[in-house]
Formats: structure tokens, C-alpha cells, sequence
């Protein structure tokens, strides 16, 4: 049975994009749409960092902890290990609530869409 | 020896959750815990969580009903709960919005036909609250109107400019999935295209409250 946990994961603009592939990569179809709601500290745009919150695989969130393991796992898919741990690094990973990690990193959701009606 | 004392019968529920709940939940972890006599939902985390369908096809019909039961977390910043397409952008549209603006006790309803939105809204709805919400819309007639927990809370007959609703995926939790984050829950979403009577509203809603347990 898969164990699912949760973590509020925020990553800084500058890494965002392979953030992205990264997680596309190791998790497939189920890491793609990762990191698509912007932060920035006054909420207007460019955001300054990316958010994902919710469960995901226990195992995955042991990698996210532990960078000797996210480095050997990514030299078996054959990817280059020291710009992921760096990601990871550069990254904020909890599992505090969003409204929680937001508040304590001081940022907002970003609004970008206009009036809603 | 010493000093004793008891709790007995505490009720742990959050307060306004529904009626008719179990007194407790046993919760081992995130993955365990006891489900019998609560009601199923969707939970919408007001950051990035969000579905959405193929197109649904309602450019026959310009009349739409739009039923959930739902439970609204936060009015700090618009969200959408349902989108047929983007209200804001799109003809032949429809949504429920909750709240509508930042810091807003809000829960609307938006249908917009060929030219014109109108906007129906329930603005005592501070969260947290649970809801039956139902907007009903007949562009033809010049009419929307929106119920909560099978009250009628507003009504409009702005013309909207004729036409009919589109062929549009309809996207839940978040516009487009880009923006304005659902913060909450989805117990039931019911959507039809067809006229509908106030009776069969009514039995429509006492179904989702069924479910859902809100009042």
C-alpha cells in the first residue's frame, strides 16, 4: 500500500524550472504540474518563489530528506545528482500547512488573473 | 487521596461542521482513520489544488443549475469553486465564486450569456460555513438566482444578451487552473442544463444536504 504524506514544498524562482523537469523526471506523469502557483512577498507578480502543497508518496518526501539518497537514486537515472541537491536545498520542505510555511518565509499567492467576475 | 475530576462526554467537533456527525473520529495517521457516518469531500487547499473535465457541451440549453454542497475555509481572497471556462474572459459561461473579492463573506453565482455577466450573491456567508448552494440561470428569461441551504438569497434579472452557455471544460477548485485557489471542501456538485423547477431545486438540495449533513 502506498503511504502518502503531506509537505508544503516552496522553491525559489531561479531554480523553478528545473525544479520542474526534476521532478517530472524521477516521478513521471505523477511529478509533472509541480510548482505552477506563484509567491512573492507583496503578492503582485514576479513571483519570487513557487509553491506545491498536498500528499505525496512517503517514499519520495525520504528523498527530499535526505540528499545522500536523493543523489544516489538520481545517479541511477542517470542524471548529474549535484544540481538536484542543490534544488532541494535552496528549497523549502515541510509539513507545515501552506498558509503556515508562506507566513513564516514572509510571502503571498501571488494574484495575477484580474477581477474574478 | 488527592484530587480527582472528570470529562465526560466531551465533544470534540468543530463547531458548525454538520449536523448529525459522529462525536469523534479516531485518526491514527494521515493514512488510518475512521470513515463511517462522516461525509466524503474534496479537499481544496487554496494553493494549487484543482480538476478539471473534458468540454462539456451546453450550447443547446440557456439555462443552467449549478448545486453543491460545499464548505468554505477562508474569505481572504477570491476563488473559484466551479468554472464553466473563465466568466471574466468567455461568453456563454458560469461559475460559483466564494468568496467573490479579498475579505469578502461571500458565496455568488455568475452566469453570462452572449454580451452581459450578472453576479447573485450570499453575502453573509462568513467562513467557515457549509453550504447547499444552487445557482439557477435562464438567460432567455432575463434570470438568475442563487439559494443557500434552499433559502433564496439573491436574485437578478439583468439581460444578459441572449445566446446560450458554451462548450467549455469546466474547471473545479481553480480558474483555469492557474488561478483564484478554492480554500475548502466539495461534498457534491450537481449540474444540469435544462429548466428546472423550484420543486425540483428543493429535492435536489434536500439530496446534496443528505449527503453532505450541513444543516
Amino acid at each position: 500500500m502506498t503511504i502518502w504524506t503531506h509537505r508544503t514544498i516552496i522553491v525559489p524562482d531561479p531554480v523553478v524550472v528545473p525544479a520542474r523537469m526534476a521532478c517530472e523526471a524521477l516521478a513521471g506523469a505523477g511529478g509533472s504540474g509541480m510548482y505552477q502557483t506563484p509567491l512573492s512577498p507583496s503578492g503582485d507578480l514576479p513571483a519570487t518563489h513557487w509553491i506545491s502543497s498536498g500528499l505525496i508518496e512517503q517514499d519520495f518526501a525520504d528523498l527530499l530528506a535526505s540528499p545522500d539518497a536523493l543523489a544516489a537514486v538520481a545517479t541511477g537515472a542517470g542524471l548529474d545528482p549535484a544540481p538536484l541537491v542543490a534544488i532541494v536545498a535552496a528549497s523549502d520542505i515541510t509539513d507545515e500547512p501552506a498558509e503556515a510555511a508562506m507566513a513564516r518565509l514572509g510571502l503571498q499567492l501571488c494574484h495575477d488573473a484580474g477581477p474574478p467576475t | 487521596m488527592g484530587q480527582y475530576f472528570y470529562l465526560h462526554k466531551i465533544d470534540l467537533r468543530e463547531a458548525g461542521d454538520g449536523v448529525g456527525l459522529p462525536p469523534y473520529q479516531r485518526v491514527v495517521d494521515a493514512n488510518t482513520y475512521g470513515t463511517v457516518g462522516f461525509p466524503l469531500y474534496l479537499k481544496f487547499d487554496g494553493v494549487d489544488d484543482w480538476l478539471q473535465t473534458a468540454s462539456v457541451d451546453f450550447s443547446g440549453t440557456d439555462k443552467v443549475l449549478l448545486s453543491s454542497a460545499m464548505r468554505k475555509f477562508s474569505d481572504a481572497s477570491p476563488a473559484v469553486l466551479i468554472e464553466l471556462s473563465n466568466i471574466y474572459t468567455n461568453v456563454g459561461a458560469f461559475a460559483l465564486i466564494a468568496p467573490v473579492s479579498a475579505a469578502s463573506t461571500t458565496v455568488s453565482f455568475v452566469s453570462k450569456g452572449a454580451t452581459t455577466s450578472t453576479t447573485v450573491s450570499d453575502v453573509s456567508a462568513v467562513a467557515p460555513v457549509s453550504f447547499v448552494s444552487t445557482g439557477y440561470s435562464d438567460i432567455g428569461n432575463k434570470l438568475a438566482r442563487l439559494h443557500a441551504n434552499g433559502v433564496v438569497k439573491g436574485s437578478s434579472t439583468v439581460d444578459q444578451g441572449g445566446g446560450s452557455y458554451g462548450n467549455y471544460p469546466l474547471y473545479i477548485g481553480r480558474r483555469g487552473g492557474t488561478s483564484l485557489p478554492f480554500n475548502g471542501r466539495l461534498y457534491s456538485l450537481l449540474i444540469r442544463g435544462a429548466t428546472t423547477p423550484d420543486a425540483t431545486i428543493a429535492k435536489i438540495e434536500r439530496y446534496l444536504n443528505q449527503k453532505a449533513r450541513i444543516y
